[in-house]
């Protein structure tokens, strides 16, 4: 039996490991990630599984990335999480094809503030750059799929 | 139209401060005693800070049943009331959550919590959410460090207990022992301000 668990164990590990969507990061790329050199819009939305609200968004952000996916439009989902393993099951369950980056060094007291000085931690919240602009926005909370939307084609529109 | 354009240019002042810095903004701030509030560890008995007479302060943390980085720290509130109790700063749990988003956050659901884990501090009912309003909490744990002025209380500390929430063999700073090892001393905190992730406050409407 036991045999068998960790044949199932590493046959999950693999397959998780396969996915082509994932991969930790550093401080050093994270702060590369949210001051984009190009002119995409960029939906940086940081998340946890242990985060139930933040599951809730998830399906918004996949739909907003396959609807906008030819308008210049990235979502990267921004995992905050301690146990990379458990984030790699998560997305294969879910089928989570929208870019996820899992922060792996840099303690949470020096990372935050460089996302955004007023963030002080509570998740889930959403960055929303404008490569072409440059502007920033920051969400914090939750967001209703509507919201979400709007919030998007109201940042398409300034680029046009 | 001058009238006009420095109420403007004042209520623009205001909006940026409002916007900015919410929750270090509340290091300094002197806060009135809070209502009295039941508390999940004693039978539903109201309690407010004015309850503890020889309190010289209080290590404030909001908190909930749900949250697993509240899950993970309740040991260590534990460990922070036992140590620092007896010196006069006793560790006062609150949960602001609405239990129609969280039912796990609810009255009775608090009273098993802190049975089964042994909370040695009272766990106390925020009914409107008004007190996490009050001190700009934002998640569960938030932390806060009142020195007791009078029947004031001076907030000297926001932030994180630690800065490793979720695996204790990482922490590397812990901020809030530090800053109550300043404050035992007589001094303010060298560090008064810290983040960590944390779940969102689901406030009452």
């Amino acid at each position: 039996m036991k045999k068998i668990l960790f044949a199932l164990a590493l046959l999950i590990g693999s397959f998780a490991t396969q996915a082509q969507n994932f991969k930790t990061i550093k401080m050093a790329e994270l702060e590369k990630i949210i001051q984009p050199k190009d002119d995409k819009i960029y939906v940086v939305n940081f998340w946890a599984t242990w985060c139930r609200p933040c599951i809730k968004e998830l399906p918004y952000f996949e739909r907003l990335q396959k609807k906008y996916a030819d308008k210049n439009v990235k979502v990267i989902l921004l995992a905050v999480e301690d146990a990379e393993q458990k984030v790699k099951i998560f997305i294969k369950k879910k089928k989570i094809q929208a870019q996820v980056y899992l922060l792996t060094d840099a303690k949470v007291d020096q990372w935050v503030p460089k996302v955004d000085k007023d963030w002080d931690g509570a998740i889930p919240v959403t960055l929303f750059i404008n490569g072409k602009t440059k502007k920033r926005e920051f969400h914090m909370g939750d967001m209703t799929e509507a919201d979400l939307n709007k919030k998007v084609e109201s940042i398409v529109k300034q680029t046009k | 139209m001058k009238k006009l354009s420095i109420l403007l240019s004042l209520t623009f002042m205001v909006c940026l401060a409002l916007s900015t810095q919410a929750q270090e903004g509340m290091v300094g701030k002197v806060m009135k005693d809070l209502p009295k509030m039941k508390d999940a560890t004693n039978g539903g008995k109201m309690v407010s800070l004015a309850s503890f007479k020889n309190a010289k302060g209080f290590i404030l943390v909001f908190t909930c049943n749900h949250c697993p980085f509240s899950k993970a720290y309740e040991a260590r509130l534990v460990a922070l009331d036992e140590k620092y109790k007896e010196k006069g700063y006793p560790v006062i749990a609150i949960n602001p959550n609405d239990p129609t988003k969280y039912p796990s956050d609810s009255y009775k659901a608090m009273i098993v919590r802190a049975k089964e884990k042994g909370f040695t501090f009272p766990y106390l009912v925020d009914e409107t959410s008004d007190i996490a309003r009050d001190y700009k909490a934002t998640k569960t744990p938030h932390t806060y460090i009142l020195k007791k002025q009078g029947n004031k209380y001076k907030v000297v500390y926001v932030g994180a207990i630690d800065d490793s929430a979720r695996d204790e063999s990482k922490i590397s700073d812990k901020y809030v022992e530090k800053a109550m090892a300043d404050i035992l001393k007589g001094k303010q905190p060298s560090k008064n301000y810290s983040r960590a992730v944390g779940c969102s406050i689901k406030m009452r409407q």
